[in-house]
């Protein structure tokens, strides 16, 4: 799990463009797609969030709805990834 | 026509860029998204979004910051500022990144933070959004810079109150070239 | 005193006819142009409906009476085939004077084609047509349209994603007003694409069932294809027997909230109609009946609908959205929606919007279009919405003639 949040904060930094975002800045259990948070991710994000499961890990995921629940925080996106992984 | 000359100027191009005819930041020899990024960082534009725009967007975007970065805009409603541009080559930078994304269905990834810059007036609306610009807007695919037509379409603009202050001008951008230059046409 | 602006011919090609008389009917019997995919080549085939014009490249370039073997796009020949029909309804003027404006809203250009030749291209630098390059940009297909009309006055292409065609008539009519032109062939063309449609796709805001405007189980849009033109002319100009409608009113603002969400308080289409109300001279309460930009998607449908009940209060007109017919045309739909709202005018009707069943919660639960052809009306001033990614918002007011 730990090893999967790491290599995720550096993923998602590449895939969202988050050029001024050190991966030790991502705190797992914070929100990311808080209105007033660090990142400032919007909804064109988590769609970006949506094809790096897919690309990265052959997750599909087809409703921005269920893209929400998972992508609260690091913590929900690596736990989902660990259930859903082949 | 008002002459032109006295309209407050940005001009990027050939690394290179200029304000009212003085360079004020100059590295010639960076491809276009190193000096795009150096001027962002030697100025201090702190904008996060910046990195997640296309190119074209950029560009626009570091032009417009010379412009409006000292409160030019302050005193105006936002729906009393209107944008003018136009370009020649529209989004085909992005608009061929996008392509390559979906033309081999085994490594089909299409991104949407790419598909969504290959419309030209993002390029308008990113601008709008930094600045709280909600005026009129109107974005022109035309062969040539025509900065006559443009700048009596924003005098237009003016004279009839649709605006009071108007950001105009040209942005383009390709892989071999690109050119930005804008006005802020104000009474 | 500035001059009136008169319509005085209109033309549409969509997935419901190819002319204006093929449209009327298929509304009128509530037939959508919703369906399965059939002329596209793309993965999607099977999956998404689209609402194709119904004619392959060759027949269009019989409808167009164009030589089979030019090198046209499907883009240009939907947007000749409007732009003719519009100019022979208005009594086939000459343009070769210079006076007449060819302004066309566009997004895609040349895109069919280009992506042929790409896929040929990337395999062999040799294959494929290296002359179909010439016909990707947006700008390509105005100059086709404005040649096969023989207008040599100003042309101009705007990209303002799906509001550009509207935009291209808010253009026209103010350099008419000006006196800088006599007449405008005004509107837009959008034809499908893999491009388009992969790209609407992955942002998901495409509908897999038919769309459903302004419902609250609305799911997202139904792409289509099309073109629109209007002939504008100056009063003085415009011959009486042709007149269709006045254009009184137009606007366009900027949303400034997101690149492709619309704000929660629908600021940018609130200003748009309020500018559009400005410019005609009219209240709210003298509006009757609205065609809403309605793509069925959560966020348009909601932010519009604040911005309606922002404008109209508790009186609110009557209104629907046409794109459960023609799905979403993109840079066509301000052209499309403003032939429609001109034939709604002529022919005194409102349209169903197809396929509504639940009133939006979010908005009280009262905002209910109409969801039958609705005939007989007493229509005075039609309010059409285009709004488009870019937070680029505008509005038309069409008025009866009288």
């Amino acid at each position: 799990m730990e090893e999967l949040i790491e290599k995720l904060k550096v993923q998602i930094i590449k895939q969202l463009n988050l050029e001024d975002v050190e991966p030790d800045e991502i705190d797992p259990n914070e929100m990311l797609f808080d209105a007033n948070g660090e990142l400032g991710l919007d909804s064109i994000d988590a769609l970006e969030l949506i094809v790096l499961l897919d690309k990265e890990y052959g997750i599909k995921i087809k409703n921005q709805d269920e893209g929400k629940k998972i992508f609260h925080s690091l913590n929900t996106m690596a736990e989902y990834i660990l259930q859903h992984q082949n | 026509m008002k002459q032109t000359t006295t309209y407050p100027c940005c001009e990027i191009k050939a690394g290179t860029i200029n304000i009212n005819g003085r360079v004020i930041y100059e590295n010639t020899a960076l491809p276009f998204p190193k000096f795009i990024k150096g001027a962002y960082k030697e100025f201090e534009l702190n904008y996060p979004k910046f990195h997640k725009m296309d190119r074209l967007c950029k560009l626009a975007f570091v032009a417009a910051h010379f412009l409006l970065k000292d409160g030019q805009l302050d005193g105006y409603a936002p729906e009393e500022i209107g944008v003018v541009m136009a370009n020649s080559n529209s989004t085909l930078h992005t608009d061929s990144k996008y392509t390559d994304s979906i033309k081999d269905r085994d490594n089909y990834f299409p991104s949407p933070a790419v598909f969504v810059y290959t419309l030209p007036n993002i390029m308008v609306g990113e601008i709008c959004i930094k600045y709280n610009i909600k005026g009129e807007s109107v974005f022109f695919v035309s062969n040539q810079f025509d900065k006559e037509m443009l700048l009596e379409y924003s005098q237009d603009m003016l004279q009839t109150e649709t605006a009071k202050i108007c950001l105009t001008g040209w942005v383009d951008y390709t892989d071999e070239d690109y050119h930005a230059i804008l006005y802020l046409v104000n009474e | 005193m500035a001059k009136r602006i008169f319509i005085t011919g209109i033309g549409i090609i969509s997935a419901i006819g190819k002319n204006t008389s093929e449209t009327l009917s298929n509304i009128k019997s509530a037939s959508s142009g919703v369906g399965e995919i059939q002329y596209l080549q793309t993965v999607h085939k099977g999956k998404l409906p689209l609402c194709e014009v119904k004619y392959d490249n060759q027949q269009l370039c019989a409808l167009a009476n164009i030589d089979p073997q030019t090198r046209i796009t499907r883009t240009s020949l939907l947007g000749i085939i409007a732009a003719q029909e519009a100019w022979r309804s208005a009594g086939s003027p000459v343009l070769g004077d210079g006076r007449t404006g060819v302004f066309s809203g566009n997004t895609v250009g040349g895109m069919d084609k280009t992506e042929h030749f790409y896929a040929d291209f990337m395999e062999d630098e040799q294959a494929g047509d290296v002359q179909t390059m010439l016909t990707h940009e947006c700008a390509e297909s105005t100059e086709r349209i404005a040649d096969s009309l023989g207008a040599t006055g100003m042309v101009s292409t705007i990209s303002t994603a799906c509001s550009s065609s509207a935009n291209t008539i808010m253009l026209g009519a103010r350099m008419i007003k000006h006196g800088l032109l006599d007449r405008a062939i005004v509107g837009g063309v959008d034809a499908l694409t893999k491009f388009t449609v992969n790209g609407f796709n992955v942002l998901q805001i495409l509908d897999e069932a038919y769309s459903q405007p302004f419902d609250e189980n609305r799911r997202g849009l139904n792409l289509g294809e099309g073109a629109g033109f209007i002939v504008l002319e100056a009063e003085g100009i415009a011959k009486e027997a042709h007149i269709l409608g006045e254009l009184v009113g137009y606007a366009n603002s900027n949303d400034a909230y997101h690149q492709t969400a619309s704000s929660p308080d629908g600021t940018g289409a609130f200003l748009a109609m309020k500018g559009a109300l400005d410019v005609a001279q009219i209240e709210p309460s003298q509006i009757d009946y609205v065609n809403v930009h309605g793509t069925g998607t959560p966020n348009n449908d909601l932010s519009e609908g604040i911005a309606m009940q922002r404008l109209f209060g508790k009186n609110m007109p009557k209104f629907s959205s046409t794109k459960a017919f023609t799905g979403h045309t993109l840079g066509a739909s301000g052209g499309v929606e403003a032939v429609l709202s001109v034939l709604a005018l002529q022919h005194k009707i409102i349209y169903p919007n197809l396929r509504f069943e639940t009133p939006i919660e979010a908005l009280g639960g009262t905002m209910i279009p109409e969801t039958e052809l609705l005939e007989n009306q007493e229509l005075n001033y039609i309010l059409s919405n285009s709004f488009g990614f870019g937070g680029n918002t505008s509005s038309l007011v069409f008025k009866a003639y009288q």
